[in-house]
């Protein structure tokens, strides 16, 4: 029935004198998607955020709200809400009254008002804190409000500007499960803001990987984890060793060769690189701890590819134990391996930290501007 | 939904009049801060500025209210005779002392009023707020009362017999003045202090006792120079007032206590002296503010270490 | 973010000094003494002459003679006290409410918006609160006769609103600041315009510093006596007339009757409004404290 997307952009830009905040973005968000906008501090995500709740006006590009342009709407004209960082309740209203003041100022009747208000009310479950004032709630429980203040006018997009930020780490992973929850019962395309990659990887459907103004990556939380398409992307989003390697034959048609640090050669199965490298050029292999494995000796098996290190460091974790590892050249690696008992030895001999060719991925070095 | 807002929104042609900053940066129009603030300046301009340009171009000219309006030095020479100078001398005197005395009791005031009354914070704060709500004039004809040759306290005194002959002090001397100006510059010297000392976050002062200051260390290396910006703002704040102050020194100053407001009121009331008067006024602005700004000065330098 | 956020942050005084020095909380016995020499400094002699309004005495001092009402009695013919009363209630009315429209519009051209020359507006707004008011008074008088406008309790108003308004505007702007600023896009995300946001939600939050605004501008006005001094020239306001009454030491008993019948109404009015707008503010999740600081 609905065939126009929630929310999109196309090449939108935003410059605040000589600085580009927001460089030329484009992306396209389904009705009732889960979407993250994820990135370090400063790199255009909660700028981007404003300009689709409208406090801020694009220098150039297009924005879609429900199908309809809307880059120059003023925000009390545009369908999207926005639940604040700082929660932003009204000091002076009611829970009851926070709630209300949308469909209020949508003039409608009374009656419509306190279903609606009672729905949102009951969706967050704070129905029997209809009559508190805000500062007598909790930190969790405002959220809660900010939440229901901003479902209750049916937006076309719920914007989040890193809402559980100022939660303690328990009650946010409790809030996390309840977020997602809540947006599939509501059924509204949630853009959520956030620099917690674990956050976003957890809630979202896909995830807009943001660096300098640009998006790096735009793809659900999996492919993102699996094949990051930058250094940047398999530096961020998860733990990652990142080792310089040099390519050694690009061939189409054949599996790319690079050659390690050790001077060992390797095929490689996944990269994202085409048209990236050269042969001669360097790269990153991109190895997650826990698909490095420890071993005294290199076993030489054509699936495994293998570094010369020595243990620096052996931490228990509980569940895991974490290893930090030096290679040559400085190079400085970590491995996760389930916790068994048996303890590896600091320092002394050298060991061998060996990979599955199956499990690593290869980034170019230089940077690409990412089109979606 | 909010989309159908549009059409409305649109005829209401001021919505650009209460166009408000977002993000820190103007939108809206240009003029839009000038339609709010052009009423209010005006006001000033009319009957601030207008009347203090023209209490200068007083100071300068002949003869003051009649003059033929010909430049002159000579109100200023006639501002400062030895007889006037001489009340300057005794005027700086008491609102020195007065200032001194005031901030040696309002800063403890309002220390304890800040840290240590607990419950009692509001209404304490409150009493400050409705003390200097009071009428002045009342409050300085109780003064008199108390203080008179026949006062309360001559007369407390002499009906229980501890003296035989009223003390003569008490009233129409420096004493009184300071007295009285102390009294009625309370406030403001102690909610600017309380303000002070409420920014401190007490979990600094916790810190140093915790690091084994005992109280008097804790506030001489920890509060006092975390409200000293405020203590020297205190004292530009209550120093200018008191230095021009006219009731108290009119009414329980006498010869000795007189300031240079009540002369100041001579030359414009009685003597009709307008351009002696505008530059004597003149002066005085001058330098208080100079003094002010002396230890502005003084009290940022030795600030420079101790100030967050 | 404890200067940001001022008052509101610190906690309050239970955790103060000596708690924390491990001394008893609450106020030690020298303290309290001091308080007690303190509140007698600022309401003693108000107090005093309150109690020898009823002395049968036309010496206001021991011993005490005698309880009587005749004060108060010959205070009703006082004419020119009530009248000058009168004056001074007039001005006060017709001051407060142009002070707070000139207030609410500085304040809000000041603090919501950036402009060049924002820096100097606002210097020279706040310049009048520090000028000394003997120099306003007496410019006040040059300048109205310079204009050729006759002394009066008009001139009287004018001058007032010129010293008081600047106060409205120091009072609403730091309660515009510290204001969140997302509140107010919040009211805007949420489908008000800028008018609604106005009505429902920034002019909520700010009523009730704007009645402690009026509460300090009627007092100023009423109390003020220096700049009404020299521009009511031959009016009488109520401070004019106590001042001439004290220079001429003619009958104080019943200046002293009159003197504590508007002070009882005054702490009356002002206790109460100070209460009401107490109950108000914590309602809506403000501090007093931060108003009273404020001034």
């Amino acid at each position: 029935m609905i065939d126009h997307a929630a929310l999109e952009l196309i090449n939108i830009t935003k410059r605040f004198g000589s600085i580009v905040a927001v460089d030329s973005i484009s992306l396209r968000v389904e009705q009732g998607e889960f979407f993250s906008l994820l990135g370090p501090s400063g790199c255009g995500k909660s700028t981007t955020l404003r300009m689709i709740a409208g406090f801020e006006t694009p220098s150039s590009g297009q924005l879609y709200l429900d199908g309809q342009e809307g880059s120059e709407l003023p925000p009390f004209r545009r369908s999207t809400n926005l639940v604040f960082q700082s929660y932003a309740l009204f000091p002076h209203l009611s829970v009851r009254d926070n709630v209300a003041y949308g469909p209020k100022r949508a003039r409608k009747s009374k009656r419509d008002i306190a279903r609606l208000v009672e729905d949102a009310l009951r969706t967050v479950k704070m129905m029997e804190y209809a009559d508190r004032l805000p500062k007598a709630l909790s930190g969790g429980q405002r959220q809660r409000v900010a939440l229901a203040r901003g479902i209750v006018n049916r937006p076309a997009v719920l914007l989040l500007d890193e809402p559980l930020g100022a939660l303690d780490l328990k009650l946010r992973r409790e809030m996390q499960i309840e977020l997602k929850q809540i947006q599939r019962e509501v059924g509204i395309c949630f853009v959520y803001v956030t620099h917690d990659q674990e956050e976003a990887l957890t809630l979202s459907d896909r995830i807009a990987v943001m660096n300098g103004g640009r998006i790096e990556q735009l793809g659900t939380p999996e492919e993102i984890y699996r094949h990051p398409r930058t250094r940047f992307c398999a530096d961020f989003i998860g733990e990652a060793n990142l080792i310089e390697v040099t390519v050694d034959q690009v061939d189409s048609g054949r599996p790319l060769q690079v050659v390690l640090p050790g001077g060992e050669s390797m095929r490689v199965l996944s990269h994202s690189c085409d048209g990236f490298v050269e042969a001669g050029e360097s790269a990153t292999l991109v190895v997650r701890p826990q698909h490095l494995i420890l071993q005294p000796d290199r076993s030489v098996h054509a699936e495994m590819a293998g570094l010369k290190v020595r243990m620096d460091n052996s931490i228990f974790q509980g569940s895991v134990v974490r290893s930090e590892l030096s290679g040559v050249d400085g190079l400085r690696l970590s491995a996760l391996s389930v916790d068994s008992a048996q303890v590896n030895p600091v320092g002394g001999h050298p060991q061998w930290a060996t990979w599955s060719i199956h499990n690593c991925h290869l980034v170019a070095n230089k940077e690409r501007r990412t089109k979606p | 939904m909010n989309i159908n807002r549009e059409v409305e929104s649109l005829a209401e042609p001021d919505e650009a009049a209460l166009e408000i900053v977002y993000s820190g940066r103007p939108r809206g129009r240009r003029w839009v801060p000038h339609a709010f603030l052009a009423t209010p300046v005006g006001v000033l301009l009319t009957f601030f500025a207008g009347p203090l340009i023209v209490l200068a171009m007083y100071s300068f000219q002949e003869r003051g209210r009649s003059g033929d309006g010909s430049f002159t030095l000579s109100n200023y020479r006639a501002a400062v005779e030895p007889s006037i100078l001489e009340v300057a001398g005794s005027t700086f005197l008491i609102a020195t002392l007065s200032m001194l005395v005031l901030l040696a009791l309002a800063y403890p005031l309002a220390y304890i009023i800040a840290m240590k009354v607990g419950k009692w914070e509001i209404p304490l704060l409150l009493a400050l707020a409705l003390s200097d709500e009071l009428n002045p004039l009342i409050r300085i004809f109780g003064w008199r009362t108390i203080l008179a040759r026949n006062g309360l306290v001559n007369s407390t005194l002499d009906w229980i017999g501890l003296i035989d002959k009223p003390m003569d002090w008490l009233l129409f001397t420096k004493f009184s003045v300071v007295l009285v100006l102390t009294a009625s510059w309370m406030p403001y010297a102690v909610i600017p202090l309380y303000a002070a000392m409420k920014t401190i976050d007490p979990r600094v002062v916790e810190a140093s006792s915790d690091l084994g200051a005992g109280w008097f260390t804790t506030f001489r290396t920890v509060v006092f120079p975390l409200t000293a910006t405020g203590f020297v703002a205190t004292m530009v704040i209550v120093f200018i007032p008191i230095v021009s102050d006219f009731a108290a020194p009119g009414l329980v100053g006498g010869t000795s206590g007189r300031m240079l407001a009540s002369v100041i009121e001579d030359l414009f009331t009685r003597r009709g002296e307008w351009g002696v008067g505008s530059a004597l006024t003149f002066l005085l602005l001058v330098v208080s503010g100079f003094v002010v700004y002396l230890s502005h000065r003084i009290a940022n330098i030795k600030n420079l270490d101790t100030s967050t | 973010m404890v200067a940001v956020r001022g008052l509101n942050m610190t906690s309050p005084s239970s955790v103060g000094f000596w708690t924390l020095t491990r001394r008893r909380r609450g106020t030690s016995a020298v303290e309290s003494v001091f308080l007690v020499i303190m509140a007698g400094l600022l309401f003693g002699p108000i107090v005093l002459l309150a109690a020898f309004s009823f002395n049968d005495s036309s010496i206001i001092g021991f011993p005490f003679r005698g309880f009587t009402l005749d004060w108060y009695r010959e205070a009703m013919d006082e004419s020119a006290a009530w009248e000058s009363l009168r004056a001074s209630l007039t001005i006060a009315i017709m001051v407060t409410p142009v002070c707070l429209f000139l207030g609410i519009l500085s304040a809000f051209g000041l603090s919501r918006f950036r402009f060049r020359f924002r820096g100097a507006v606002s210097s020279f707004i706040f310049l009048s609160l520090v000028i000394p008011w003997l120099l306003i008074g007496v410019s006040g008088l040059i300048f109205f006769s310079a204009v050729e406008v006759r002394l009066s309790l008009w001139t009287v108003g004018a001058m007032h609103v010129v010293i008081a308004f600047p106060l409205v505007t120091a009072l609403l702007s730091a309660q515009l600041v510290r204001l969140d600023p997302h509140i107010h896009e919040a009211s805007l995300d949420l489908g008000a315009t800028e008018r609604e946001t106005l009505r429902h939600v920034i002019v909520p939050l700010l009523l009730p510093t704007i009645g402690a605004s009026a509460v300090f501008v009627f007092s100023w006005s009423f109390n003020n006596f220096i700049v009404s001094f020299f521009t009511a020239g031959f009016d009488n306001t109520f401070p004019i007339w106590v001042f001439s009454s004290l220079r001429q030491a003619g009958d104080l008993p019943i200046v002293n009757a009159i003197a504590t019948l508007v002070s009882f109404v005054q702490i009356i009015l002002i206790v109460g409004i100070w209460q009401l707008l107490r109950i108000r503010l914590e309602r809506r999740g403000h501090d007093i404290r931060d108003v009273v600081a404020g001034a």
